[in-house]
Order: structure tokens, then sequence, then C-alpha cells
């Protein structure tokens, strides 16, 4: 590996253990802690006939909350780097800004997924639903795969979230269209005809039906591989060009900690 | 306008009060963000109480969700009228004020109760057709008064996690552990029934609660005035309580030289 590699791989590591080390904010306990289990209890408890299988109930709870944590975690990163008046340092240092983005992206979202992981399985397990686990290897191929893709998605909306003064209230708006098209928790077959395109452009409607085919032991949909795959593409070419556009405004105008 | 004249300065806190919230939340950021984040929230809930009870469910949890929906503004976004004081390092001049603090506060809470009914109600007039059904609709929007009174204890209840969250750093934490807590325990989704002896104990203490019942039974044509009268009684407790924390801190702070300390 060349020292320039190294280098980079450095700083990617870095950051994403800075912003691990970041996550220890009362936030963060609602997105790891709260929401996911204030989301299997409400599931779990309306059930009013035993008839419909909440088995990955679970599963579907921990997924809403990796894109609520994407959403307020990875999705504010560089705005938070402008509130601390620490995006123009990182931006002049030979790094960039990209690596240092990718690597909080990374800590961001594998932080968020270790803490939702355990709050689902233990609520879940505590109600006598536990989460199963037929296929253990396909299973984490397919959980790694979805945090690939938050990760991007976290990129994608940081960079977009620094251009506007409204983040966060975009930020809430931005949850539960995917928490209804996403099919996470509640089965898009359930939902009108003609929504149901959309869904197919949110990746992790994709990711949900491969980890609950290797949770139940049946064989992953090798359809949904390729269009998480297409998903997870398409929103990295997005973030690269809404990175690089906020980048070029920024040093064109001057505007990198201004609206 | 003088010290010798509370009502007027109370008028007026009112009306500052409406400029902040338009400056905080201007009508585009309203439309664009916070309404469509209500509407799909409840139209969430509302499939996953189909999810999980089929026809019955998704009635259910509709109208559990119009009435939870309303603690966006009064459990999560009204306790930014006590806190960003301490934020912005203005507490200790409202202490100082003639005025109390609970008074202040409460004059200027109105705007989030305000929110909150136009929040529900829009959730019954755009989201339930598609949902519930115009019948459903109609019957909802007769128990709009419940929905008003929700509005105040579940603002009794933002006061509450407000003032325990002053003294610490976890306001974020507090006001949406209470929201979530109240999703859970107050019959939104799952029934009551669904959260055992000791749940449902919890829960009937909670604000939200009776006013739920007291809605549902509304709109079933049952007599809803005892659940009503409850809901009354808790959100005056929690506001109650509120006070009492607000005044004890405001003694603290006088005594201990502490109003800055957070």
């Amino acid at each position: 590996m060349s020292p320039e590699r190294r280098w980079t791989v450095d700083v990617l590591l870095s950051s994403a253990l800075v912003q691990a080390r970041l996550m220890r904010s009362p936030v963060f306990v609602v997105l790891g802690v709260v929401q996911p289990a204030a989301f299997v209890l409400v599931t779990i408890l309306a059930r009013r006939s035993p008839a419909v299988d909440l088995s990955q109930a679970g599963l579907g709870a921990g997924l809403l909350s990796i894109w609520a944590a994407t959403v307020w975690q990875s999705g504010l990163i560089l705005r938070a780097e402008t509130w601390e008046g620490t995006l123009g340092p990182i931006v002049s240092r030979p790094a960039g800004l990209a690596v240092v983005l990718l690597g909080k992206s990374i800590g961001a979202t594998v932080r968020a997924a270790v803490f939702i992981g355990a709050t689902v399985a233990i609520v879940s397990a505590l109600l006598h639903h536990p989460i199963e686990v037929d296929r253990p290897l396909p299973l984490a191929a397919a959980l790694a795969a979805v945090l690939a893709s938050a990760t991007v998605l976290g990129m994608l909306l940081s960079s977009l979230f620094l251009v506007t003064r409204a983040a966060n209230r975009i930020a809430e708006a931005l949850m539960y269209p995917v928490f209804i098209l996403g099919g996470l928790l509640v089965p898009l077959r359930l939902l009108p005809h003609w929504i149901r395109p959309l869904a197919d452009a949110v990746s992790l409607r994709w990711g949900v039906d491969l980890m609950r085919a290797a949770s139940s032991g049946v064989a992953q949909p090798g359809r949904a591989w390729l269009w998480l795959g297409v998903t997870t593409a398409v929103y990295a070419v997005l973030a690269r060009v809404a990175f690089r556009r906020m980048l070029v405004r920024a040093r064109d105008v001057g505007s990198l900690e201004l609206f | 306008m003088s010290s010798s004249d509370p009502a007027g300065a109370l008028a007026l806190a009112a009306r500052l009060s409406w400029l902040e919230y338009r400056a905080a939340y201007p009508w585009r950021i309203y439309l664009i963000s916070a309404l469509p984040r209500a509407l799909l929230q409840v139209l969430f809930f509302a499939y996953l109480g189909y999810f999980t009870g089929g026809h019955t469910g998704r009635t259910f949890a509709f109208v559990g969700a119009s009435a939870h929906v309303m603690l966006i503004a009064t459990v999560i976004k009204g306790p930014d009228v006590l806190l960003d004081e301490r934020v912005l390092g203005t507490l200790y001049r409202l202490r100082l004020g003639v005025l109390s603090v609970p008074a202040v506060i409460a004059v200027r809470w109105w705007v989030y109760a305000a929110e909150a009914i136009v929040d529900a109600m829009a959730v019954i007039v755009v989201v339930g057709p598609f949902v519930v059904g115009l019948d459903v609709v109609e019957r909802l929007l007769l128990a709009l008064p419940l929905f008003g009174l929700v509005a105040l204890t579940t603002s009794a209840l933002g006061l509450a996690v407000a003032a325990v969250s002053m003294t610490q750093r976890a306001d974020v934490l507090v006001t949406n552990l209470a929201n979530y807590a109240a999703l859970v325990v107050c019959g939104v989704v799952a029934p009551l029934s669904a959260l055992g002896t000791v749940g449902m104990g919890i829960g009937r203490a909670v604000p939200l609660t009776h006013g739920l019942l007291a809605i549902r039974a509304a709109i079933d044509g049952r007599p809803w005035v005892g659940e009503a009268l409850l809901e009354a009684a808790v959100g005056a407790a929690w506001a109650a309580s509120a006070v009492i924390v607000l005044l004890v801190q405001e003694w603290r702070a006088r005594a201990f030289g502490i109003g800055d300390r957070i």
C-alpha cells in the first residue's frame, strides 16, 4: 500500500472513530434505544389476532431505526461541523472533506446499527417474539449491504442538508415517507397498487426483503440484490454530484458556512 | 404598560410568542416539513394498525394517531418556550421579571397548543377520508373540542417535561422519551388492555389516555364526559407538578446562585 493510500485509510478510520465517540449524546439514546424499543413494543402489543405473523417485527423496527439514524446522525454530520466551526478547516486539509465524510458516515451507521440491533433483539425476546436467524451468513451479508447503502444515503443527505437552513425540519419530513414506502415494518402488499412502484426506488425496501428471506430460511431473491446495488449506486452518484456542487458553490461564492 | 398591568404584560408575551413561532417555523417550513410529517406519521401508524389488526386495527390506530400527533407540537416543540431561555442565557431575566415564570411560559405556550389542534384537524381532513372514510371523519370533527382538551393536557405534560429538562442537558432525550412512552402506554395503536394491569395503571396517569378514551367513546356514540373529566384532572395534576418544579428551581437559583448552572 502506498503511503498516500495508507494515510487516506488512517484518516478514514480516525474519522469513523471520532464520529462513533461523538455519538454519546441524548439524541443517540433516542435513535439507538428509545425509538426502536417503542416500535417493537407498539407492533407486538397491537396484534389483534395470532394469525398475524410478527416473527420479523424486530427486524422491521430495527431497519426503521437505521433509517432514522441515517437521517438524524449521518445526514447532519456536515451541518454539525458547521455548528462547531470545523467545516472550513477540514475542507482545507490535504485529506479533504470527502474522506472525512465517508469515515464519519461509516462510524455513525455502524455504531447506530450496534445499539439498534441490541435493543430490538432484547425487546423482541422479552416479548416472546425473538428475531429468528435461520441463515446467519446470508443475513450478515444482507445487513452489511444495508449498512453500506445507509452510509451512502447519509453522505447524500449530509451534502444536501448543508445548503439549507431548514435541515432539521427537512429531516423530520423525510422520516415517514421511507417508513411507509420502504415496507420495513408494514408489508408493501398493504399499500395501494399505484404507490408501490415508488417503493422500488428505496434501497432499504430491497434490503429488508433480503434480510427477511435470510431470517426465515428461504433463498434470497437475486432481484433484491440487484436492485439494492442499483439504488445504492444511484445514491452514490447523486451524493458525489451534490457534494461537488456544494464544494464548488462554497469556493465560488464563499458560502461554505453561510446559507 | 407597566409592572402594575400584569394582564397587558401577559398579552404582550402571548403576542410575541406568535412572532417568535413565525420566525422559527415560517409558513413555508410548516407546509413543506411540519405538516407533511404530521400527515405521514398518522398514515404510517394507520397502516401499522391495519397490519396488526385489520380494518378494526386501522380505524383504532388512525383515531389514536390523530390525537397522538398533537404531541409533536405540545411535547417535542413546546418545551423550547422554556428551554430556549436557558440556551440563550436569558432565563435569569425571566426570573427577575415581575411576572411569575410559569405564568409567562403558560401564555407563550398557546401557539403550540394551537398548532397541535391544527395538525390534528389537517390529519383528520386530509388523511381520514382515504383511511377511515367520511363517516368517521365527520364524527372525529364533531369531537374536535376533545382534541382541544388533549392539546391542553398534553401541553401540561410538555411543560412538566420542559421543567425537568431545565437543569439537565437532556431535553431532546426527555421530550422524545415522553412522546414515545405516550405512543406505547396511552392506547394509541395498541389498546390499553394489551398493556396488562401495571401498564394500564401507568397509562391512565399520562395525559392523552383518558382523552383518547373520551374521543373513541364520542365517535362511537357512547358516554364520554367521565373520561374527559379524568383527562382534565390528569392534565391539571401534571400542570401543578410542572409549576411546583419551576418554583423550586427558581427558589434554588436565588438561594444558591445556580440559576445559570446547567
